[in-house]
């Protein structure tokens, strides 16, 4: 199955996503004295289960949904995490 | 001690604490280096750990915080978190006040 597609349909499971992008940085890191393999991927999460939460417990959610695969196919998982209400206001204020 | 008592006691016994891959001079892993380079810009001291000695530690570092990345910080013996949230944290200004918290700037 295609790693993208897999940790969506995780997230998708765990938690009530608005939207979310995942980008592969693997390309940048192939060339490491201590690549082993496996993806670096960055992601931004937007999601109503993160209301009430703060930074630790919103990236707490995330790892359990993926937590097996983090360390196999995941070597490194880079995340932005914001509820709906906040990421409309971080592209309002760059919008201006 | 076992390791796991070791881990636990680095981390009480520390006001801060950073579990990383490599050491401050010399980090391996980007990710680390970035929560190096923020600690190093606000002159804090530290203490760190270099997970790629021994696989255990990180094993049983993860264990006990619940938490399956490295780099790890912990401030007066609480989690706060891997790169992007300490990353965050810094953007945000409310680094400087956790920081703070522990006692140990040195300006």
């Amino acid at each position: 199955m295609n790693l993208y597609n897999e940790i969506e349909k995780r997230l998708h499971e765990q938690l009530d996503i608005d939207q979310m992008d995942i980008k592969d940085d693997t390309g940048r890191h192939i060339h490491h004295k201590n690549f082993d393999g496996g993806a670096h991927l960055s992601a931004v999460i937007i999601s109503s289960s993160f209301e009430g939460l703060n930074l630790l417990e919103r990236h707490k959610k995330v790892y359990e949904a993926l937590h097996d695969m983090i360390k196999r196919e995941i070597h490194a998982f880079s995340m932005k995490t914001y509820t709906l209400e906040e990421w409309n206001n971080l592209k309002g204020n760059s919008d201006r | 001690m076992s390791l796991k008592k070791e881990i636990i006691n680095d981390i009480n016994s520390n006001q801060i604490m950073l579990f990383m891959k490599g050491t401050p001079d010399m980090p391996q892993c980007g990710f680390s280096n970035a929560v190096v380079q923020v600690l190093n810009h606000y002159g804090v001291e530290y203490n760190s750990t270099n997970v790629l000695a021994d696989p255990d530690i990180r094993i049983k570092l993860s264990e006990f915080s619940n938490w399956p990345t490295i780099p790890q910080l912990f401030v007066n013996g609480k989690l706060i978190g891997g790169a992007d949230i300490t990353m965050e944290l810094h953007n945000n200004g409310q680094l400087l006040d956790i920081l703070d918290s522990a006692g140990e700037k040195t300006e």
